[in-house]
């Protein structure tokens, strides 16, 4: 299945670097959803994660040609969305030392896959909801705090359920780099949120 | 083991990456250990928040922008390409009109700066206009760039009789102002002459005869001025007989030529004795309203060596195809203008 995927990814790529922008656009529909998640557990703004995603996705294509084809399409492309994710923190960052978030226009909050218009059936209440998203809103909260070296490593692994090697890939760095950082990110972590949240 | 050694190794023992033995030293302390206990528990649970994290849904706008930026690129990528390699229908006109405009601007520099190149082109000899009125050729330094224009120096004018060009040179040479002669042809050759006169200037000077310098040659402009001012003198009728070659000028079998001086008398003596030198013959000293000439009649021959003699007093020089065959003679008149 795997392989299958492999194999198409790389056809859309080949009929990318002949000049056909509709492949692209099926690889972009393809990756999207966990470009945005990736971007959005790492800069921990939806605004940021998409303009984040949508400078990849050009930065993708403007070198494709330069996709040498001897690691997956998608570590490639995940690769960049990192790289670009890290350009907006530290955007970010300059910006929250001139800017006031102002209160008239709140962060648009992220459309969520899981929870979406109140079910006929029986389900978590309101406000359990409302428990639920302030929970996220802390666990973020805690992410957000972490160096950027240990959160990428978290995001990737904890959160969207990459492999080391997958991960060697994507971040270009060694094996045993990416699980250090990990298991001090994930003790950054505990910390964080049993200070923020106590008994979780 | 510590706790602390424990904890750093409770990550990996989660994901159960530790070697058997590190694996079975955690549990042995786990077992006796409750704060370890629990730091385990709590970073099971963050993992499990994690996990439970929502998923967020990409705006439904995105994928539509990206591909219109791209779009976009494209388009404008294609739009340079296009301008740079333009079909050969497009490019040959405007290169056509390239060439045209950059011909246009060198004619309208060429023209503009037409007359710088002027004096260069007049100083070059040209046979036609070195022709006199006995149909010889005298020196180059004899000629004008008016008389080559006057004459022309196109191929039409070359195949002309030369008696025809004769007649034509007569009048433009009358025309000719002494300053005009003196700033243009004249110059190098009087130069030359001066040159020459050189190591001899000082003793002239002790006798008076005061070969012109610098200062003489203002002063034969200044004089020349007057002249041709249009003062019926008879300075200005030796001069204007002379114009066409300076200050001499061949006619018929004789030579008139001009000496410019201080001393008059002075100098009218010494030509009297280079004359005897070259054994002139009837040499005849007269003045002419108040002007002094000196003519005599000179074998062919001999006309050479009393050229050379002249040149000290920067006289114009006589031509040396006047001294063509032996026996026959020739008239020099040397008209000796003071100042």
């Amino acid at each position: 299945m795997k392989r299958s995927a492999f194999d198409e990814d790389g056809q859309l790529v080949e009929a990318c670097r002949e000049g056909d922008a509709n492949a692209f656009e099926r690889l972009v529909r393809k990756y999207q959803t966990r470009m945005i998640n990736i971007s959005f557990r790492m800069t921990g703004n939806y605004d940021d994660a998409c303009e984040a995603v949508q400078e990849a996705f050009l930065s993708a294509y403007r070198s494709i040609r330069r996709f040498r084809g001897d690691a997956k399409f998608s570590t490639w492309l995940y690769g960049i969305c990192v790289n670009h994710s890290k350009n907006r923190l530290s955007q970010a960052a300059r910006r929250s030392h001139y800017e006031v978030q102002s209160v008239d226009q709140p962060p648009m909050d992220p459309p969520s896959a899981t929870i979406g218009p109140e079910p006929a059936d029986p389900g978590p209440s309101v406000l359990d909801q409302m428990e639920k998203k302030e929970l996220q809103a802390k666990v973020q909260e805690c992410i957000d705090a972490l160096e950027t070296s240990q959160k990428e490593v978290l995001v990737l692994r904890d959160i969207e359920g990459f492999s080391y090697e997958e991960m060697v890939d994507i971040l270009g760095v060694p094996d045993g780099t990416i699980k250090s950082r990990l298991f001090r990110a994930r003790e950054n972590l505990r910390r964080g949120l049993k200070k923020v949240i106590g008994d979780y | 083991m510590e706790c602390r050694g424990i904890q750093e190794k409770l990550s990996p023992y989660l994901e159960g990456m530790l070697s058997e033995a590190d694996k079975a030293a955690v549990k042995e302390h786990l077992a006796s250990c409750g704060a370890c206990r629990t730091v385990l528990e709590e970073l099971r649970k963050a993992g499990e928040v994690l996990g439970r994290l929502d998923r967020v849904e990409p705006p439904p706008w995105l994928a539509t922008r990206i591909m219109g930026q791209i779009g976009e690129e494209v388009g404008h990528r294609r739009g340079v390409a296009s301008w740079l390699f333009r079909p050969l229908r497009v490019k040959i006109p405007l290169q056509a009109f390239a060439v045209l405009v950059v011909v246009g601007l060198a004619v309208l520099v060429y023209r503009e700066n037409v007359t710088r190149f002027e004096p260069s082109k007049a100083t070059a000899p040209s046979k036609e206009s070195v022709v006199t009125a006995t149909g010889r050729v005298p020196p180059p330094a004899l000629t004008t760039s008016r008389e080559s224009e006057s004459q022309g120096s196109g191929p039409a004018s070359r195949a002309a009789p030369e008696k025809q060009k004769a007649q034509k040179v007569a009048p433009a040479r009358v025309q000719r102002t002494p300053r005009e002669a003196l700033s243009t042809a004249e110059a190098p050759k009087a130069a030359e002459e001066k040159a020459v006169a050189a190591p001899s200037s000082q003793t002239e000077t002790a006798k008076g005869l005061a070969p012109p310098g610098p200062s003489g040659t203002m002063k034969e402009q200044a004089r020349a001025d007057a002249i041709g001012g249009g003062e019926e003198s008879h300075k200005a009728r030796a001069l204007r007989a002379a114009a066409p070659a300076v200050t001499g000028k061949a006619e018929g079998r004789g030579f008139d030529t001009i000496v410019l001086t201080e001393d008059a008398k002075g100098t009218a003596a010494q030509i009297e004795s280079l004359l005897r030198v070259v054994e002139a013959r009837s040499i005849v000293t007269e003045t002419r309203s108040g002007e002094l000439a000196v003519s005599a009649e000179v074998r062919n021959e001999r006309v050479p060596q009393l050229a050379d003699m002249l040149k000290r007093y920067a006289a114009s020089p006589l031509p040396s195809a006047l001294a063509e065959g032996t026996g026959s003679s020739l008239v020099i008149t040397i008209h000796v203008v003071g100042p």
